[in-house]
């Protein structure tokens, strides 16, 4: 028998609901999930006793938001985020495009943030508040999520906006740091290379090709795309036996 | 299994599904989120208590 949870509320089991799915004894799915809410009921009280600050919050937190972090990577990864964000009623949900699903950076900071400001809403609208109960019989899993889905369409749209900024920045940047002499001279080669990688895996891909291309190091791309020498060495090499592999197509056509 | 592991293990976070989705991701990332999170909450309260 399942103990009642030590930082439940008084009335946990008294609630008719919760009641009546304790005496359900048809399967054990119902039990698991009354043991499930029990365990949310007392992860609850924890951070509560922990006043949602310290290492016992960060712990469980971390955990809550690891969850969170495959939930959506895993969603946006098969490209169903939206379709799911939009099946429980939340609206102004972004499509996602090809382009960005396919960039694995930018997702990862799109779920980033989704998750940093679900969190944040989690604990001061949900936790702090006592909104969540268990006698509703949703799990706390399930209103993370939701809080998720809600926060999702912001952060995808923050987080687009920003790259659309540093790839504008970094044009300007990189006719900015060559000589003037050459500025025309790159300015033909980058527009060459961006005409060539216009069906390059990523914005981030044709950029670094299109950089290596005007004569940047590696260290110079790496900087630029905010990331390290052995990603865009790996990046360039991928690109490039994408490239041979396309132009080998176009020629046995 | 420490205290808090347990916690979680039994809450609806510990699932069989919801701990392999956990397993995939590695705390490290989780912890830089929750410390992004957390910076944003005592910003906010340090704002709080110097409009009042």
């Amino acid at each position: 028998m399942v103990e009642p949870p030590s930082g439940a509320p008084d009335n946990f089991f008294n609630r008719p609901r919760a009641y009546d799915l304790w005496l359900h004894t048809d399967g054990m799915e119902h039990k698991d999930r009354i043991d499930r809410l029990a365990g949310d009921a007392v992860l609850c009280a924890a951070v509560k006793h922990a006043n949602y600050v310290g290492p016992d919050w960060e712990f469980i937190a971390g955990e809550i938001a690891r969850y969170g972090i495959a939930v959506f990577e895993g969603w946006m990864a098969r490209g169903i985020v939206t379709e799911r964000c939009r099946a429980k009623g939340v609206r102004g949900v972004p499509s996602l495009p090809e382009w960005v699903r396919r960039d694995r950076a930018l997702c990862e900071d799109i779920v980033a943030a989704t998750v940093e400001t679900a969190l944040i809403r989690f604990r001061d609208d949900v936790l702090k508040k006592d909104i969540w109960d268990p006698a509703k019989g949703a799990s706390l899993r399930t209103f993370f999520i939701r809080q998720c889905m809600w926060r999702y369409g912001d952060a995808f749209r923050t987080a687009i906006a920003a790259r659309q900024r540093e790839v504008r920045t970094s044009d300007i940047e990189v006719l900015d740091v060559k000589q003037v002499t050459h500025v025309e001279d790159d300015v033909i080669r980058m527009q060459t290379a961006e005409l060539l990688f216009k069906g390059a895996s990523s914005e981030r891909a044709a950029r670094a090709f299109a950089m290596h291309l005007c004569g940047y190091d590696n260290s110079a791309i790496a900087a630029d795309l905010g990331t390290t020498i052995d990603s865009i060495k790996s990046l360039l090499k991928r690109e490039r036996i994408r490239l041979r592999e396309e132009l080998n197509r176009e020629d046995t056509a | 299994m420490s205290r808090l592991e347990r916690i979680v293990a039994k809450s609806s976070f510990g699932t069989k599904p919801a701990q392999a989705a956990r397993a995939t991701v590695a705390p490290e990332r989780a912890s830089k989120v929750v410390a992004r999170a957390s910076r944003t909450l005592s910003e906010k309260s340090s704002t709080k208590r110097d409009t009042k």
